[in-house]
């Protein structure tokens, strides 16, 4: 159990001079970022995301708590995200706390609850009482790499999927109303956080790395499995269409320049435009075919949300 | 019934399967090295995962992952695989009954796609098993492959899962029965179920012959 992937000594040779030649095994360029592909399930709040081969699920399920004592204005917000020996046999079951899956939740953790991508206040039934609780179920089905990525994707497009039960409220009595009685309500999205993951390959020794002028280190965006098995370094920067950095991440690996970084930023701006662009339209699509009436029953003006 | 083996690339075998609402993934990994703990002397070592759609594993999946472990044993040709290891892990995606009452039709989804996906992974079985489910209404209809809506009117629920050798349901591996029923409920159960595990079969193997022919 708990394999390691091996990569023979022939294969990844064969891998880095390929990339030393501005070569990736699935003829991407360095700077693209597989297709995402997102689906919805039947239920609200259940998507599907796939990214080249790798593929994460993630479900929305919310439900009625009462408040932390020292926040009695918030609702709770949960990520969960525990990967099991079907994603590969590199994962355990019941054993997350490898350091790979340690660092997948953690960051998932902070681009999408610590930035305050879920408007939680918007959570609180009644003050210090009762409030929702949301909880985002990760399921990692398929690795090839990207997980961070994939899974920030997945989390967020179920996010902005889901809709709780509208609720009415009496002194103390609060009335959950089934979704068939009264329209459920989307969740307050203040906005949407996509990660992007660079890896770092150096095509000379170290010492040129670190002393040499010439950062000829090799950026790749979006790796797959056997490029993640190979790298030298990950920067995850987590970005959003406002042009907000949220977090980067680089924990270790190889040294790098403070220009690279910047040029990283530049180029995870387009994609995460892009991205966000296609999880929003993705959600239209669905809605209207969710809801033939509701442009006919609506009285709200036309304007373009975003 | 929709079912589809080899969806994911990373184990030996698998299937995304879905019956009305209910969705499921099943992946195969074995037979492999197990952790000294699991390993047996004689024969193959069978380690089940259910994980539920929403929310940590409970006593629930559980109870199902047990009942599935019951089932599947048998038809494992296990003492060809000794100290060997095989993984069955299950991802519900979508229950498609509500969880707090019921599970009859999770467990069978459980059971259906494990049987496609050890075909798929190549395991050597001694046959396979295939499960449906049946409700008898308050007016002592039966219902086969029921509803959300059909659980929660049901006089009584049953599982039922068959052993089949050679293409003949052979031996009964499950019944597992809740509600208000008699002796003559339960024959009719099993007389209605044989027909519909005899269809399922004969779709199993229909799939089957289709993917090989398309190798």
């Amino acid at each position: 159990m708990a394999k390691d992937i091996e990569i023979s000594t022939s294969e990844s040779k064969f891998i880095l001079e390929a990339l030393k030649q501005n070569y990736r095994l699935d003829n991407r360029t360095f700077d693209q970022f597989r297709d995402v592909k997102i689906q919805f399930g039947e239920e609200l709040g259940d998507v599907l995301i796939e990214m080249g081969k790798t593929k994460v699920h993630c479900k929305i399920s919310s439900s009625i708590t009462e408040p932390y004592e020292d926040r009695p204005f918030e609702g709770l917000f949960f990520i969960s995200t525990e990967s099991t020996p079907m994603a590969g046999p590199q994962f355990e079951n019941g054993n997350n706390t490898g350091e790979d899956e340690v660092l997948i939740s953690r960051i998932i953790e902070k681009a999408v609850r610590r930035s305050g991508a879920l408007d939680i206040e918007g959570l609180c039934i009644v003050a210090g009482r009762k409030c929702w609780a949301i909880r985002a179920n990760v399921h990692f089905l398929d690795c090839d790499g990207g997980f961070v990525d994939a899974s920030c994707i997945a989390v967020m497009a179920a996010l902005l999927h889901y809709k709780k039960p509208d609720i009415t409220i009496h002194g103390e009595k609060i009335i959950v109303h089934p979704t068939e009685e009264r329209e459920p309500v989307p969740l307050g999205i203040l906005h949407v956080p996509i990660c992007i993951t660079f890896s770092f390959f150096n095509p000379l020794d170290i010492e040129e790395n670190i002393k040499g002028e010439g950062n000829s280190e090799i950026v790749i965006i979006d790796a797959n499995l056997k490029e993640e098995q190979l790298r030298e370094g990950v920067l995850t920067v987590t970005l959003n269409k406002n042009r907000e950095v949220v977090q980067v991440s680089k924990a270790g690996g190889l040294p790098m320049d403070a220009l690279t970084l910047m040029e990283c930023c530049h180029k995870a701006y387009d994609i995460t435009e892009k991205v966000t662009d296609q999880i929003l339209e993705a959600i239209k699509v669905d809605n209207k075919q969710r809801d033939k009436f509701s442009a006919m029953l609506s009285s709200e003006n036309a304007r373009e949300a975003s | 019934m929709n079912t589809r083996t080899g969806y994911l690339e990373n184990v030996d075998g698998s299937c995304l399967y879905s019956l009305n609402s209910t969705k499921v993934i099943a992946a195969v990994t074995g037979p492999v090295e197990p952790k000294a703990r699991q390993e047996l002397p004689t024969q193959l070592a069978l380690e089940i995962n259910i994980r539920p759609a929403c929310g940590v594993p409970t006593t629930r999946e559980v109870n199902i992952q047990d009942k599935v472990r019951a089932v599947i044993t048998p038809t494992l040709a296990l003492y060809k695989y000794p100290r060997q290891l095989c993984q069955i892990t299950l991802q519900l995606l979508q229950a498609g009954e509500t969880e707090s009452y019921f599970h009859e039709l999770e467990l069978v989804a459980c059971v259906n796609s494990t049987t496609y996906a050890l075909v798929d992974s190549g395991i050597a079985l001694k046959g396979i098993a295939l499960g449906t489910t049946i409700v008898i209404t308050e007016g002592n209809k039966l219902i086969t492959e029921p509803t959300d809506e059909n659980l929660k009117n049901a006089k009584s629920t049953h599982v039922v899962v068959y052993m089949i050798e050679n293409s003949k349901p052979t031996n009964l591996l499950l019944m597992d029965s809740y509600g208000d029923f008699d002796q003559n409920d339960v024959f009719k159960v099993l007389e209605q179920s044989e027909i519909k595990i005899n269809e399922l079969n004969k779709n199993f193997r229909e799939y089957m012959k289709t993917k090989l022919n398309n190798l």
